[in-house]
């Protein structure tokens, strides 16, 4: 299914250091008044910089930001995802939507965080380990998905929730994810933005980086160094149509937005600028406009020398000699870097701006670095100048770039903006890597024993679990042509190998042209543990003041997406999907929308990792003490409760346009038939979704593999689901699930996706073996006929639901 | 005019290098350091070997052979050796990977001896692999060209485009699909090798040579080139390479992968296995000392002076001396040196021998015509520690 | 070898080691201790670390040798191993005269 009316902003909500509300935060921008300054709500005397974009708490409900994360109060919210239901609210009662007008469940939110679950997850770090039942709690709620339920639930959006986490350029990724949801008709309308606090961790980290400026950041002037900040910025983006009907004008289009990996450092930019060069190629060529034509440029503009310079290159590349006519400004000037907050805030700046007919400055400009933009806007106030389209671009550490290309005016704004027709999607080719090794998996899981063995207890502190179902030693270097292993922390390991094995099992070579047309998306859980613990050990060896800069720069979200990409040369389209357990199968349904309706890329590889770091067992550990012992199953999908075994792996599947001319691929193993996201409550109707997009009916599914962790209520939802949808006929199909064998982990929705593949290469289905008897399901895989249709399911409390249709070729 | 008449007619001298002929030397060896020291020094490089290992096969035939780690991503390159089967160092070697294809830039044997180097060991360590490879002497059609000095980025900057100002060190680019402009060089200054086709050569030496007058550029011949080696300390296969010491004496570890096999690791795994006796250190000393010279503590005999000359850049004498592991370290004073019958008092430091200027350079803010203001450090690094 | 030289040696070849154990231990250098020579460069050639690992190695050295690095080391102080347990050794030295 397919809707292709150009995506609409209609409403904006923001909440900066220059003012909250936007009302607020156009007189700071048109006041031409920093936000940044020297109160910041920690103690800055550890540093040797100490400035920073705070916001105003007076200007913000009493108490809003000073309340920690409150681990023995079930609904107390983290200031993240307070901060930024004041912008998604703003942003929707300004749009003038409502519940009565629109469907509870036809409303989507996505929204971008660098560090959403930061906040929470620091208290778990400084908590007493021996304090295992308010570590437990805290550790829950560090999930980056947590926030974006946390906003969902207010504001009672129950559509698709996505989670964005590509770092500083996280909220631009979430633009364009939000109106690849439009596209594929998975909402009628989306609020999308994106949060960031400024907390002590932060600002350490960039500060060991050596990249805080001494003074309030003026990027592309002296000096150079940028300034951190924090806020929320949300919109509400609609197609055209819809807003017509209901009579309303749009504030703005996006027209178009591109993405790209750089591939070439975990922090610096790719100097050169092509990098960046890619994702601005790709936003003008998404939205059919050309250079000549944008007539403003809002930069990603941080101020750190390497930044500002790469993103110069970058428009030398793209504009040519038109460069010197190209107005343009960073709003960072006013903000700081709100990380993930940026991108939407900069987009929203710049829509108010061009709105009136202005354009933003850069503020705080004293000498130019010598090499930089020509029509620098520096100035105290916006520029009176009409732009045609403007064009704003992200970056972000693990090397993601983001761009959209905007239009305030209505006759800018084309009915239509799909790029391409909607095309068919294919899985060339899957892998996977947990318990079992990384070969096999069929086998594994036809066998049916599980897989965990015991470990060694090697922490005194706290008990770990008698049992885990860890990936054997990877001998990465045979796996993975040319990697290079040094300081890889396991997670990235892991990702990089499941990607790796993938293009070869497509028989995909990643080389000359095709590395710019093939891109990584990619499902994440939680931080990675090595890189997390060596942060918070640096930490609590040496202060704040003298954390790990290495270790920082690693625990971004996309660290490991990042450095996957750059081993394999997967430098296309990128985009990094913090949905817990649901990421992996997120990025695959966000993969194949992506292909189906844009050009830029010719295939991408989709899917998740996730490891058992010493915490996460120890945290099992409390939370199951009696789980598991070696070689005995624990039952799926039964009433009583069961203590699941913990697992980690990764798995990935390259998804490419049906009949695309890939150089070496091999005939495909799926097809793409359809596919549904919906929010918590909508497992049902993400499956409805997906058997109605791949215009099948219910008995037309010949296999089912779902996604449960093992516990009575993960179970019961998706029993639950299944049975409104198939009612009786549920009980003839095969219903699997890896964790049998495998144990639970927030890759298993990946896992069980090319465990599905695996059923149709094979045409015969998987079963559950040790499930105790289910009197709706069948766990025996006994079904005699030929399985060429397979659902893949999954839910999750916070991150919602997805549904995936894959048929034989 | 080709290019190499046009050294001939700046009154080149030649001599050999690694077995080939190359330019040596066209005015003096003060003034040439000058200009790679304090501007820009512009060679040509026929000595170097150039080649492309290209097919299926050319990953899994270099991984047996070449003991560097493989892990050289598209456009970037990797400084290492090839060694013989007794693990002593064949050649100096760059390995680029372009696009999966392998450039190799080789001092230290002619570019035939080395592709029958290569295409005996490929056959004997990896058949399988060696059935799809191809060996190409980018030499019958490429000339080599080199700037080198601190203010090399400018003047390519201003001939090819600002981009390549941002270019990181060992990586590469093609400004045109026959051409290949490499960030790399031995003289611890900005350096660019220019791989171009043997007609475009000579025009380019010119254009350099005429956009680079403002930048004070001078054409160098290898002599200076490797005398800014020796005081920049990277390895020369000419000199201390033709000894007969291994990596592991040459402090060249790492330039080795420390877990795979390769030619010479064998060797090498049996050198550690019996000991390690001898490393290289940095010497100093005010007097003249010489290659031979024994070196000394008190009386006690501690080494061999390999190579040693009076440094152009510090004006005192430097040298490679080969010493006993226990007294191979920097920063001892109490040692000499027995040159012709005297007794030379000698220090060991730590290389390099010189502050480069181009680490003080910010090609984002400076200029050569603007260099006052930069803050050099003394070129002579200052002794530090006891 | 005469007592004197002995010790400063000895001493040495202590602040070698521990330098060798940051480089493989919080900077990864996928090497053995033996096989990372003193001369070798830290950046770019040589071990291959990046500005990001410099940051690292300057306050994991600090840490571990409670000394405080001027402030533009990272300019042109820090090269090779042997530059930095120069630098370890004259810093003590600074320190233990004060």
């Amino acid at each position: 299914m397919s809707r292709a009316a150009t995506a609409v902003i209609t409403g904006m909500g923001a909440v900066a250091s220059i003012g909250v509300g936007l009302d607020a935060f156009w007189r700071g921008i048109a006041a031409g008044k920093t936000g940044i300054g020297a109160s910041l709500r920690f103690s800055t005397e550890a540093y040797a910089v100490r400035l920073g974009a705070s916001l105003d708490p007076t200007a913000l409900p009493p108490g809003l930001l000073d309340s920690a994360p409150d681990p023995d109060h079930d609904h107390a919210i983290d200031p993240c995802a307070a901060i930024a239901i004041l912008a998604a609210r703003e942003a929707v009662e300004r749009s003038g939507i409502t519940a009565a007008a629109l469907r509870p469940d036809r409303l989507a939110i996505v929204m971008g965080t660098s560090a959403g679950g930061l906040h929470a997850r620091s208290a778990y770090e400084f908590t007493d380990p021996r304090d295992r039942g308010r570590r437990h709690r805290l550790l829950d709620r560090s999930g980056f998905h947590v926030q974006t339920a946390a906003v969902a639930d207010a504001l009672g959006l129950d559509g698709p929730r996505l989670t964005i986490s590509t770092a500083c350029a996280s909220s631009t990724h979430a633009l364009a994810h939000a109106r690849d949801l439009l596209r594929a008709d998975l909402a009628d309308a989306v609020i999308v933005g994106g949060v960031d606090l400024l907390i002590e961790e932060t600002f350490a980290g960039f500060h060991a980086m050596g990249a805080i400026s001494a003074a309030p950041c003026a990027p592309f002037s002296l000096p150079v160094g940028m300034s951190v900040g924090e806020g929320a910025g949300f919109v509400v983006l609609e197609r055209l149509d819809d807003t017509a009907r209901r009579g309303r004008e749009p504030l703005a289009a996006v027209l178009g937005a591109g993405s790209s990996s750089d591939g070439h450092h975990p922090t610096a930019p790719d100097p050169t600028g092509l990098g960046i060069a890619r994702a601005l190629r790709s936003a003008l060529d998404d939205a059919g406009v050309t250079p000549a034509e944008i007539g403003y440029f809002n930069a990603h503009g941080t101020g750190t020398e390497a930044n500002d310079l790469a993103e110069w290159r970058a428009l030398q590349r793209v504009f040519g000699v038109g460069v010197d006519a190209l107005p343009v400004s960073s709003t960072k000037s006013y903000l700081g870097h709100t990380l993930g907050a940026a991108g939407i805030l900069e987009i929203i700046a710049t829509v108010l701006a061009m709105r009136r007919g202005l354009l933003p400055p850069t503020l705080g400009f004293t000498a130019s670095r010598g090499h930089g933009p020509i029509d620098l806007i520096a100035a105290v106030a916006p520029r009176p100048a009409v732009a045609r389209y403007a064009l704003k671009s992200s970056s972000a550490f693990g090397g993601a770039n983001a761009a959209v290309v905007l239009a305030v005016d209505a006759r800018e704004i084309p009915a239509i903006t799909a790029s391409i027709r909607a095309s068919d999607v294919v899985i060339l080719g899957a892998s996977a890597i947990a318990a079992h090794g990384f070969e096999g998996l069929d086998a594994a899981l036809r066998r049916g024993a599980p897989l965990w063995k015991s470990i060694a207890a090697t922490d005194a502190l706290v008990p770990l679990p008698p049992v885990a179902a860890r990936v054997p030693e990877l001998p990465l270097a045979r796996l993975v042509r040319g990697v290079d292993p040094r300081g890889m922390d396991t997670i990235t390991r892991f990702l990089t190998a499941a990607a790796a094995l993938a293009l070869a099992d497509a028989g995909l070579v990643v080389r000359g042209p095709l590395r710019d047309r093939v891109g990584l998306y990619a499902g994440a859980g939680r931080l990675p543990w090595d890189s997390a613990d060596a942060f918070w050990d640096s930490i609590r060896a040496r202060g704040f003041g003298r954390l790990s800069a290495p270790a920082f720069s690693r625990i971004v979200m996309n660290a490991a997406a990042g450095a996957a990409a750059r081993t394999l040369s997967l430098l296309g389209p990128t985009s990094l999907f913090a949905g817990g357990p649901l990421g992996g199968l997120q990025a695959i349904l966000a993969a194949a929308d992506r292909l189906a309706h844009h050009a830029d890329a010719d295939a991408l590889v989709a899917g998740a990792a996730d490891e058992l770091g010493r915490g996460m067992l120890a945290d099992h550990a409390f939370s199951h003490p009696d789980a598991g012992r070696e070689g005995l199953p624990f039952p799926l999908y039964g009433a009583d409760h069961q203590a699941p075994v913990r697992g980690e792996g990764a798995a990935c599947v390259v998804l490419a346009r049906a009949g695309s001319p890939l150089g070496g691929a091999k005939r495909p193993v799926a097809r793409v038939a359809g596919s549904g996201l919906s929010g918590p409550r909508g497992l049902a109707t993400a499956i409805r979704i997906a058997l109605q997009s791949a215009e099948i009916s219910p008995g037309d599914v010949d296999a089912i593999h779902g996604s449960a962790d093992g516990l009575v209520a993960s179970g019961r939802a998706e029993i639950d689901a299944l049975r409104a949808v198939f009612g009786d006929a549920l009980r003839a199909i095969p219903l699997a699930n890896p964790a049998s064998v495998l144990g639970a982990c927030d890759s298993l929705s990946a896992l069980t996706t090319v465990a599905a593949i695996e059923v149709l290469r094979s045409g015969r289905a998987h079963p559950i073996v040790g499930a105790t008897p289910h009197p709706d399901l069948d766990f025996t895989a006994s079904t005699p006929r030929p399985v060429r249709t397979v659902l893949i399911i999954a839910a999750d409390p916070a991150a919602g639901s997805a549904a995936l249709v894959l048929t034989a070729p | 005019m080709t290019l190499a008449s046009r050294l001939h007619a700046l009154g080149a001298v030649w001599g050999l290098s690694g077995g080939v002929a190359t330019p040596r030397r066209f005015t003096s060896i003060e003034a040439e350091m000058a200009a790679i020291r304090g501007s820009i020094g512009l060679s040509a490089l026929p000595h170097v070997a150039c080649l492309r290992v290209e097919g299926d096969g050319a990953y899994d035939a270099l991984d047996r052979v070449c003991p560097a780690p493989m892990h050289v991503r598209n456009g970037t390159m990797r400084h290492t050796l090839l060694l013989d089967e007794d693990g002593i160092p064949l050649v100096d070697l760059y390995l680029c990977n372009d696009d999966d294809a392998y450039l190799l830039l080789a001092e230290g044997l002619p570019s035939v001896t080395l592709i029958a180097y290569l295409e005996e060991r490929f056959a004997a360590l990896a058949p399988d692999a060696a059935a799809s490879v191809s060996i190409r002497d980018l030499g019958e059609t490429h000339a080599l060209l080199s700037l080198d000095g601190p203010f090399a980025w400018e003047l390519l900057a201003a001939l090819e485009g600002p981009e390549l100002v941002g270019f990181p060190y060992l990586s590469f680019y093609h400004p045109s699909p026959e051409r290949t402009y490499l960030r790399a060089g031995k003289t611890g200054e900005f350096g660019y090798h220019l791989l171009v086709p043997h007609a475009e050569a000579g025009p380019l030496w010119d254009r350099l040579l005429d956009a680079g007058r403002p930048f004070e550029i001078a054409p160098v011949g290898f002599d200076a080139i490797d005398h800014a080696m020796l005081e920049s300390w990277f390895f020369s296969n000419d000199h201390e390479g033709a000894l007969g010491l291994s990596p592991i004496e040459l402090g060249l570890q790492w330039r080795l992968a420390a877990d795979k096999d390769f030619v010479g690791s064998e060797a090498l795994r049996a050198r550690r296995a019996a000991g390690v006796t001898e490393r290289i250190a940095a010497i100093t000393s005010d007097g003249p000392i010489a290659a031979g010279d024994p070196l000394l503590s008190g009386d006690e005999p501690i080494g061999t002076v390999l190579r040693a000359a009076r440094s152009v850049t510090r004006g005192d004498h430097v040298a490679i001396g080969l010493l006993d592991v226990d007294h191979a370290h920097s920063g001892i004073d109490s040692y000499t040196a027995l040159h012709a019958g005297a007794v030379v008092p000698v220090r060991t430091v730590s290389a390099p021998f010189v502050n480069n200027r181009s680490l003080a350079v910010n090609p984002q803010r400076h200029a050569f015509a603007r260099r006052a203001e930069i803050a050099f450090p003394p070129l002579r690094p200052a002794p530090r520690g006891r | 070898m005469n007592p004197a030289l002995h010790a400063r040696i000895a001493r040495r070849k202590e602040v070698i080691a521990r330098v060798k154990k940051i480089l493989v231990e919080s900077l990864y250098v996928p090497l053995p201790p033996d096989a990372i020579d003193l001369d070798v460069a830290l950046f770019g050639s040589g071990l291959g670390l990046d500005s990001v690992d410099a940051l690292e190695l300057v306050v994991a050295t600090e840490s571990t040798f409670g000394v405080t690095f001027p402030e533009d080391v990272l300019r042109h102080g820090l090269r090779t191993v042997n530059s930095l347990v120069d630098l370890v050794v004259a810093l003590q030295d600074e320190k233990a005269a004060a």
